[in-house]
C-alpha cells in the first residue's frame, strides 16, 4: 500500500468514525465531519462555477466589445447585478426582476414539460390497455395486462378521491357521500403501499451504502496488515 | 350656568348671591327674605322658624282628629284652640286661619292635609336646592378664580420685552435669581445693568417670606456637603411648589428637588403667579403626576442663547424624545401584557413534576443496538465468502435492461448522463460499472456528461471501478433541466446566431446519440429528462440506473414505455456480483437485522416516539 493510499485511508476511516459517533449523541466530531463536507463541497462548487460558467459564458464575451455575444452577455450581467442588489435593503425590490424572470421561465417550462412529458403519456398508457384496437389485435387476451390497467385506473381515481375528501375536511365543507368515502379509503390503501415501497427503498439504499463503506474499511485493514 | 338663575343682593355687602342662599357667600351675612310665601305675613325673625318646627305636630293633630272621635269635633277643636291660645301669640295668623277653616269645614280636612303635605315637601325641596345652590356657587367661585389665573398667565406668556442683547425679561429674572448657574449666565450678569441691591430687592419681592439673603444661601450650601456640586447649579424650583407643600421638611424637599408633589386643586388655584413670582416656561399648569426634571431648566437656559430656528429644532428633538419615551413605556407595557397573557394561559396547567425536573437518564440502547448492528455486518463481511452464489429473482425492468444491452450494436452511440451524490455512489457505481464495462467490450462509442458539480470526481471513481483504460472526459452541464432543454431543442440553422452557439460549445449534441443512460439517485432527474429532452428528441431510447429508494417513482414511466428499461438496488446487481463490490449475502443479513429491529421497536416501545396529543377537554 502506497503512502497516499495509507494517508487517505486513515483520513477516510477517521471521518467515518466521526460520523458514526452520532450514535452516541450529537457531538463536535460529527459537526466537524459535517462542516468539512459542506465546506469542501461549497469551495469545489464555487471554483467549478467560475471556471465552467462565469468565465466562458460571461467574462469571455464581455472581452469582445462590439460583437453580438458582447451585447447578449450584458443581459445576464444586468440580471446578476440586480440579483446582487437583494443583499441590500434598498435594492431588494430590484432583485425581484431576475427572480420574476426565473420563476416565469421555470413555470412555463414545468407546465409544458409536465403536460407533454408526464400527463399525456401516462393517460395514454392507461388507455392503451383498454383500447379496442389493441385488445382485438391480440391473438389471445392478455388478462394480466387488463388487470394491471384496471388496477392502475382504480388507484389513480381512488387517490384523487382521497385528496379531494381530505381537502373537504380541511376546508370544513359538507361531508362526502359514503361512496366517495369508501373510494377514499381505497386510495389510502394505495398510498400506504406506495409509501411502504418508498420506505423499503430508502432502507435498502442506506443498507447498501453502509455495507459498501464497511467493506471499504475491511479492505483497507486487510491491505494494511497484508503489507 | 348661572345666567338663568335669580339673584339677590346681600343686604350687607351688596354683592350678588343666588336666590336661595341662606348666607352671603362673600361676607357670610344671613340672607333675609328667604322663605317668602304668598299670603304670608311678615313676622319677626324669631318666629320665622317656629311654624316649620310646629308643622309636624299640627299635621299629626289634623290627621288624628277626625279619626279618633268624630262625635266631638267641637270639643277637640275648642281644646286645640285653647292649647294654641296657651302657646301664646307665637302661632302665625295664617295658621290660625287654617285651623279655623278646618274647624269650620270638617270635610275639607283632607284637602288641607294634602296642602300641608305639599307645603312640607316644598320646604324640603327648598332645603335641598339651597345646598345645591351653595355647592354651585362654590364651583362658580373656583371657576372664576381659574379664569382669572389663566388670564394672568396668558399675560405673562406674552412675549416679554427684550433687552439689547435679545434676552427676554423673564430669562433675566431667572438668571438674576440664580447667579451661579453657569458661565453664560455669569457673563450676562456682569454685563447686566442691575445692581446687587436691585437684585436683592427683586428676590425679596419674588420670594416674599421665603427669601433668604444670598450670603445665607452660600452658608447653607457650604453646610450641605452631602449634596452633589451640580445640584448647586440647578435652578431652584420651589417657587412652583404650592404653599402648603413648602411646609414639608426641608430635607425631603431637597432630596426631591427634581420632583414636584401634587397639590389639591383649590390650593393650587390659590397659588397664583402673584405669590410665586413667576412660572416655568411652557408649564402653566402643574400636573401632579408629572415628573419635573431640573435638566429641563438648564435646557431652557441653553435654548435662550440659541437662534429661533435652533430653538425650534431643540424643541422638536425634545418632543421626539418624549415620544420615544412614550414608545418605550408602551413597549414595556406590551411586554407586561404578553407576560400576563402567558401566565394566564398557563393557569390551571399542572406544574412539571419532580420526576421531570430530574436529569433524564441517558439511554444507551440506541448506541448498543447500532454498534451491535455494525458488528454483525462486519463479521458477515469478513467471514461470509464473496463468491457465494445467490438465486435472486430478476425484475422485469432488469430483464428488459439485459435484453437491450445485449441487443446494442457496436456502431451505435450512447450518452451517459450522471446526476447523483456521493452518498449514493456506492450503490450506483456498483450498478453502472458492469454496464460500462459491457459497453466497452462491445466497442460501443459513448460519452459522459454530469449535471452535478461533484459528478466530475464521482465519474473518475466510477471509471476506476469499471477498470477503464482511456475513459472519455466527463462534461459538466450547468443549468440542469434548462440546459438540457437548450441542448434538446433543434434550432433552425438559418436563424441561430453564431454567437448563440457558444453556449453549446463543447457540449454533446443529442442528435448524435442513439441511447441515453441516466445514472441518478433522484427520480426528478429522470422526470426532467423525459419532460424536457425526450419529448424533443423522440429518436433517443432512454435507459436508467437509479437508486433503490427512487425506483418506485419511475416505475410509471417504465410502464408507459417512456423508459425502455432500468436497473435499481440489489435486484439490479443480480448476475453482476463480480463488479459490484457489494456482498449480497451481507445485504441479506443486514436486511433481516433491520426487519427484526423494526419489529422489536414496534413491540417493545410502542408510542414512545409519538407526539403527545393535545388535551381537548381542557381544565376547569
Amino acid at each position: 500500500m502506497s503512502l497516499p493510499d495509507l494517508v487517505l485511508g486513515i483520513i477516510g476511516l477517521a471521518l467515518t468514525v466521526m460520523v458514526f459517533s452520532y450514535l452516541i449523541k450529537d457531538n463536535v466530531f460529527f459537526g466537524i465531519a459535517l462542516y468539512l463536507l459542506v465546506g469542501v463541497s461549497s469551495g469545489f462548487a464555487t471554483l467549478l462555477i467560475i471556471r465552467s460558467v462565469i468565465l466562458p459564458m460571461l467574462i469571455s464575451p464581455l472581452t469582445q466589445p462590439g460583437t453580438q455575444a458582447f451585447y447578449l452577455a450584458l443581459v445576464p450581467l444586468l440580471l446578476s447585478i440586480l440579483l446582487v442588489l437583494m443583499l441590500f435593503k434598498r435594492g431588494s425590490r430590484m432583485g425581484r426582476i431576475p427572480l420574476a424572470f426565473l420563476v416565469g421561465v421555470m413555470t412555463a417550462m414545468a407546465l409544458m414539460g409536465i403536460s407533454r412529458g408526464t400527463l399525456a403519456p401516462q393517460v395514454l398508457s392507461i388507455f392503451y390497455w383498454f383500447s379496442p384496437g389493441i385488445v382485438a389485435g391480440w391473438s389471445a387476451i392478455r388478462w394480466w395486462g387488463l388487470v394491471e390497467g384496471i388496477a392502475i385506473l382504480i388507484g389513480v381515481v381512488a387517490v384523487l378521491t382521497f385528496f379531494e375528501d381530505r381537502q373537504r375536511k380541511i376546508s370544513h365543507k359538507s361531508p362526502s357521500s359514503p361512496l366517495l368515502k369508501g373510494v377514499s379509503k381505497v386510495g389510502q390503501v394505495f398510498l400506504g403501499v406506495t409509501f411502504g415501497a418508498l420506505f423499503v427503498g430508502i432502507l435498502s439504499s442506506a443498507l447498501i451504502a453502509l455495507i459498501g463503506n464497511l467493506s471499504a474499511i475491511v479492505d483497507f485493514f486487510s491491505h494494511l496488515f497484508a503489507g | 350656568m348661572t345666567d338663568g338663575l335669580n339673584m339677590q343682593k346681600c343686604p350687607k355687602c351688596g354683592k350678588d348671591n343666588l336666590a336661595h342662599m341662606t348666607h352671603c357667600v362673600h361676607c357670610g351675612t344671613a340672607m333675609e327674605d328667604l322663605f317668602h310665601f304668598d299670603g304670608q305675613i311678615e313676622t319677626p325673625e324669631s318666629s320665622n322658624e317656629e311654624p316649620i318646627a310646629a308643622l309636624p305636630f299640627i299635621f299629626d293633630e289634623m290627621q288624628s282628629t277626625p279619626q279618633s272621635d268624630d262625635d266631638s269635633p267641637s270639643r277637640d277643636s275648642s281644646a286645640e284652640k285653647k292649647a294654641t291660645d296657651e302657646d301664646g301669640s307665637q302661632s302665625p295668623d295664617w295658621l290660625e286661619r287654617v285651623r279655623e277653616r278646618v274647624r269650620a269645614e270638617d270635610d275639607a280636612s283632607g284637602l288641607l292635609t294634602k296642602g300641608l303635605s305639599a307645603l312640607q315637601e316644598r320646604l324640603e325641596s327648598d332645603e335641598k336646592g339651597d345646598a345645591e345652590s351653595q355647592y354651585q356657587a362654590w364651583l362658580d367661585e373656583i371657576r372664576e378664580k381659574a379664569e382669572r389665573e389663566k388670564a394672568k398667565q396668558a399675560e405673562r406668556l406674552q412675549p416679554s420685552p427684550l433687552d439689547e442683547q435679545g434676552v427676554p425679561e423673564w430669562l433675566r429674572r431667572i438668571r438674576a435669581l440664580h447667579p451661579d448657574a453657569d458661565e453664560g449666565v455669569e457673563e450676562l450678569k456682569t454685563e447686566d445693568e442691575w445692581t446687587e441691591e436691585e437684585l436683592e430687592e427683586l428676590r425679596r419681592r419674588e420670594l416674599g417670606d421665603d427669601y433668604v439673603p444670598n450670603h445665607m444661601n452660600e452658608q447653607t450650601a457650604e453646610d450641605d456637603t452631602d449634596e452633589p456640586e451640580e445640584d448647586d447649579f440647578e435652578p431652584d424650583i420651589e417657587h412652583n411648589i404650592p404653599e402648603d407643600y413648602e411646609d414639608l421638611t426641608t430635607a425631603e424637599a431637597q432630596s426631591r428637588k427634581s420632583k414636584v408633589s401634587p397639590a389639591p386643586i383649590d390650593e393650587a388655584l390659590d397659588n397664583s403667579p402673584e405669590e410665586t413670582g413667576f412660572v416655568m416656561m411652557g408649564e402653566p399648569k402643574l400636573d401632579p403626576d408629572e415628573v419635573f426634571d431640573t435638566k429641563a431648566v438648564e435646557a431652557l437656559l441653553a435654548q435662550s442663547d440659541q437662534s429661533p430656528p435652533a430653538r425650534k429644532k431643540a424643541s422638536r428633538d425634545a418632543e421626539k424624545e418624549a415620544i420615544l419615551q412614550d414608545l418605550v413605556i408602551l413597549r414595556g407595557q406590551h411586554e407586561k401584557v404578553a407576560l400576563l397573557k402567558a401566565l394566564i394561559s398557563e393557569e390551571g396547567r399542572p406544574l412539571p413534576s419532580s420526576g421531570e425536573i430530574k436529569t433524564k437518564k441517558r439511554n444507551h440502547s440506541r448506541l448498543i443496538i447500532g454498534l451491535a448492528f455494525i458488528l454483525v455486518l462486519l463479521f458477515s463481511i469478513i467471514f461470509i465468502p464473496k463468491n457465494m452464489s445467490h438465486k435472486t429473482p430478476i425484475s422485469v425492468p432488469q430483464e428488459r435492461f439485459t435484453l437491450h444491452l445485449d441487443a446494442m450494436d457496436a456502431n451505435k452511440s450512447l450518452l451517459l448522463v450522471m446526476s447523483y451524490s456521493a452518498a449514493s455512489a456506492t450503490e450506483l457505481e456498483a450498478l453502472t460499472a458492469p454496464v460500462i464495462q459491457a459497453l466497452e467490450d462491445k466497442g460501443l462509442s459513448w460519452q459522459a456528461m454530469t449535471l452535478r458539480m461533484d459528478g466530475l470526481w464521482l465519474a473518475e471513481s466510477l471509471f476506476e471501478k469499471a477498470d477503464l483504460k482511456n475513459p472519455p472526459a466527463p462534461v459538466f452541464l450547468s443549468g440542469g433541466q434548462y440546459a438540457m432543454l437548450n441542448l434538446a431543442i433543434k434550432p433552425d440553422d438559418q436563424t441561430e446566431l453564431e454567437e448563440q452557439k457558444v453556449l453549446k460549445e463543447g457540449m454533446p449534441k443529442f442528435d448524435d446519440f442513439d441511447y441515453v443512460l441516466l445514472v441518478t439517485d433522484s427520480s426528478l432527474s429522470v422526470r426532467g429528462w423525459l419532460e424536457q429532452v425526450a419529448v424533443n428528441q423522440p429518436s433517443i431510447n432512454t435507459f436508467a440506473i437509479i437508486s433503490q429508494k427512487e425506483a418506485v417513482a419511475i416505475q410509471p414511466y417504465f410502464d408507459s414505455g417512456q423508459i425502455l428499461a432500468y436497473l435499481s438496488g440489489m435486484q439490479g446487481l443480480a448476475g453482476a456480483g463480480s463488479y459490484a463490490g457489494i456482498h449480497q449475502s451481507v445485504f441479506h443479513v443486514g436486511l433481516i437485522l433491520m426487519i427484526l429491529l423494526l419489529i422489536l421497536g414496534f413491540l417493545l416501545r410502542p408510542g414512545s416516539d409519538e407526539q403527545p396529543k393535545p388535551e381537548t377537554g381542557g381544565q376547569a
